[in-house]
């Protein structure tokens, strides 16, 4: 049976819901939304244990697949209690996830390098790609030099805190703010989007037509699907082993000179917008690895884990 | 050169740099990351350097870290107004994570493992007991709480030492943490892990001393 953990009105979940119905697949929904009681009741070891959800109880021993995409709302709950055992029942079944031999996308310890984008680009790099120049500085001359080195200049979070990549420039007056808290720049980097998600040894890639810096918040932005050089496949596939990932989207630029350029691995796609805009079949694909397990689907730590961190 | 970070505030670690040999350590405070000269490239250790007590360093020098914080916690960032602390947490949370992956030694414990336990319930380290290999059940939990116990089997009348030792090297190395603190429960139902720490206290002379171990082959 296959483990679905996530909101209905989610997007990607409820693609991948629909497609699990009409794989007439057999699957288990937790929707933390709609669920009035959720508890994990442990059993022998952290493997094992059943989710009892409202009047259904589920043996975790019958799970061989899942896909992960929690959501914390209930922390707006009005009952402390309820707060309490929503919290643990997330602890207890993220803590299962990272120790069963069921394929999980992704496991929870998986996740966690994406919340430090310049850690992951260090794990990209090792993976063969090329990744922007960067810099994280409390010092504003250092913003200006770098400035001046570029030309173009972006800059973004250095956690997984969502932020809007803008340009900076020169004359912005906050760059003198800088010497308060850490800012992350980055070279501009010319070239064209892609978005590539590796399923399991799939890999689905699309082309982003946008003149944004960051296309996500573009509505004129066009997808077309593409195929990857070989070479650079094979560096995606790469960095998905190495973090652990086996559902991962990444985001590419190729550059004029045909360099391809990497800038992070989404732990948790939100993959359905390039579906829908790209015709990619990437619900298939994660339908698929769900139906048969995966290669990646282990208890082995992360290969990034060994990078001596 | 090993480097301390923690809070300006924690005066116990801070304190703990004396007994290192002069210009063995460097005290990194969290008001240091946000005051200027930091200037960071991930892929250039050498040519990164920070600012800490007034004095700038390379990145390439520094031989180790210590981390006397679990996590950057929103409420020590004193210095700055309390709308943005929370924000900057996870800003610096994120780079003391790929300083430590520049760094070219120990790491006493990374963010990275830190960040990952911050869920430091007992079922996460029963996870990581059984990544180790160590057997061991969820077979209790406490009804206040919700939190689980960990039990350990089999199930011998009384834990020895050594076996502790043992088991507490396993899960450090299967958490990826050179520093972790155990205290284990022996009961009717036999031995529990009652409790771990990944934060070295270093007023504690048995904590000093462990973490001084980490690092001997960099500073002799």
């Amino acid at each position: 049976m296959i483990l679905l953990w996530g909101r209905s009105d989610d997007a990607p979940l409820a693609m991948l819901r629909d497609e699990l119905l009409e794989r007439d697949c057999l699957f288990f929904h937790i929707d933390e939304e709609t669920a009035r009681s959720l508890r994990f009741v442990p059993r022998a070891s952290p493997a094992e244990g059943c989710i009892v959800m409202d009047n259904i109880v589920v043996d975790l021993a019958d799970i061989h697949a899942c896909y992960l995409r929690p959501d914390a709302r209930w922390v707006e709950l009005a009952d402390a209690d309820e707060i309490k055992r929503r919290q643990h029942f997330q602890y207890a079944l993220c803590a299962w996830a990272d120790v069963t031999p069921a394929l999980v996308l992704n496991r929870p310890a998986a996740m966690w390098s994406n919340q430090s984008k310049p850690f992951q680009s260090l794990v990209a790099r090792e993976a063969g790609f090329l990744t922007p120049h960067t810099l994280i500085t409390t010092d504003p001359q250092a913003v200006r030099d770098f400035i001046e080195q570029h030309g173009r200049v972006i800059y973004k979070s250095i956690s997984s805190v969502r932020s809007i990549v803008s340009e900076l420039t020169l004359d912005d007056p906050r760059i003198d703010a800088v010497h308060e808290a850490p800012v992350q720049l980055q070279a501009y980097v010319e070239g064209v989007d892609h978005r590539v998600h590796v399923v399991g040894e799939q890999v689905f890639a699309c082309r982003i037509g946008s003149a944004k810096a960051d296309y996500r918040y573009d509505h004129s932005a066009t997808l077309n699907e593409v195929e990857l050089p070989a070479p650079i496949k094979d560096r995606c596939l790469r960095l998905a082993q190495l973090l652990g990932l086996s559902l991962t989207g990444i985001d590419l630029r190729r550059t004029p000179k045909g360099e391809w350029v990497c800038f992070e691995a989404n732990p948790s796609p939100g993959y359905s917008y390039y579906q829908q805009h790209a015709g990619l079949p990437i619900v298939v694909g994660i339908a698929q690895l769900l139906q048969t397990g995966g290669s990646l689907g282990t208890t082995q730590p992360n290969s990034y884990m060994k990078m001596g961190v | 050169m090993v480097a301390f970070i923690g809070s300006g505030l924690d005066v116990a670690a801070r304190q703990a740099l004396g007994a290192w040999p002069e210009g063995s350590a460097i005290w990194i405070a969290l008001e240091d990351i946000t005051g200027p000269g930091w200037r960071i490239d991930p892929a250039d250790p050498a040519g990164s350097v920070l600012r800490a007590g007034g004095k700038t360093v390379r990145v390439s020098e520094l031989t180790g870290v210590v981390m006397t914080m679990d996590l950057v916690h929103a409420e020590l960032l004193h210095t700055i107004v309390p709308e943005d602390r929370a924000y900057l947490a996870q800003e610096i949370e994120a780079l003391l994570t790929v300083l430590c992956a520049m760094v070219n030694g120990p790491v006493v414990n990374a963010p990275f493992r830190a960040g990952y336990q911050r869920r430091r319930l007992a079922e996460e380290w029963a996870a990581e007991a059984a990544r180790s290999g160590i057997s061991c059940t969820h077979a209790s939990q406490e009804p206040a709480t919700g939190q689980f116990i960990v039990r350990v089997h089999p199930e011998p009348a009384a834990m020895p030492c050594d076996e502790a030792q043992a088991m507490t090297t396993s899960l450090a190395l299967a958490s990826g943490t050179p520093f972790l603190c155990t205290t284990w429960r022996t009961g009717p139902d036999g031995p529990c892990l009652a409790h771990t720490s990944t934060h070295p206290f270093l007023h504690d002379p048995a904590h000093a001393r462990a973490v001084r171990q980490v690092f001997t082959p960099a500073t002799t």
